[in-house]
């Protein structure tokens, strides 16, 4: 059905190029409606960490399988760490973080690794069969 | 092309305090920092209210969101409100979600943000309640 399981794009300032992609891409996969939205809303987020705290550069990568839509977003300075998922709601909407806390609730799976001097953030999103 | 943000201005003769916006396009890490700056310059000395019309923002991130807030805190400290009309339904979402929907007054569109406005202009509420008049 589908002819391109995967994309990769560098995280750059177009931040609405990466939207575009993103949406074509997980539409094709099979996602729509709400949860289209809050996958784009929290690749959007991780993608801006990495241009605000991450480097400023890294990889955005989308794939899926049957079962599963993955959006791997790796920055080039490995500051996050897996206890990174587990961030409160914050008190204020302006705090920091605050873009963490959302990946959280936007997804089905939030998970941090850290790699060699890099951090690479995952958000997951089931397809229904 | 990166993302970009519309301003349109829609004056109201009836509401000389109030400035009124219609944002389009897609506020993001971008184009926020200037979009703030943009929204304040156009923001006279005697107005003290804002609303903004966001039917045709597609897309809003945390740090849009930061922006709004920024501009809310200008617009209380002149006694006036912030109000948010239109919510396409990916902003409403994020602004359920995180509970933003309580320090804006959302109206359903613009005429019943600028109706409420006329009904009860926000300095006139503000006044009676000066400590030297209790």
């Amino acid at each position: 059905m589908n002819t391109h399981h995967r994309g990769r794009w560098p995280i750059t300032a177009d931040l609405a190029f990466l939207r575009r992609q993103l949406r074509d891409h997980a539409a094709g996969a099979g996602l729509g409606g709400t949860r289209l939205d809050d996958l784009l809303i929290a690749a959007n987020e991780a993608a801006t960490n990495v241009l605000e705290h991450g480097g400023g550069g890294g990889t955005l990568t989308i794939w899926h399988d049957g079962t599963d839509l993955t959006v791997d977003v790796v920055d080039t300075v490995g500051r996050l760490t897996p206890l990174d998922v587990h961030r409160r709601r914050p008190s204020a909407p302006m705090d920091r973080g605050f873009g963490m806390w959302l990946m959280g609730q936007l997804c089905d799976e939030f998970t941090i690794r850290q790699l060699s001097g890099r951090s690479q953030v995952r958000l997951r999103m089931r397809l229904s069969t | 092309m990166t993302a970009a943000v519309h301003l349109d201005p829609h004056p109201d003769d009836t509401l000389p305090q109030t400035l009124v916006i219609a944002l389009s396009g897609e506020l993001d890490y971008t184009n926020a920092e200037e979009l703030r700056a943009r929204i304040l310059a156009l923001l006279t000395a005697e107005q003290s209210c804002l609303v903004l019309d966001l039917a045709d923002l597609t897309f809003c991130d945390s740090t849009g969101i930061r922006i709004f807030l920024a501009l809310r805190t200008v617009i209380i400290d002149r006694g006036g409100v912030v109000s948010l009309t239109d919510l396409h339904p990916r902003l409403d979402r994020v602004f359920q979600m995180t509970g933003l929907v309580h320090f804006f007054a959302v109206q359903p569109t613009r005429a019943d943000a600028l109706a409420v406005l006329r009904a009860h202009p926000p300095g006139a509420a503000a006044r009676p309640r000066l400590p030297a008049d209790g």
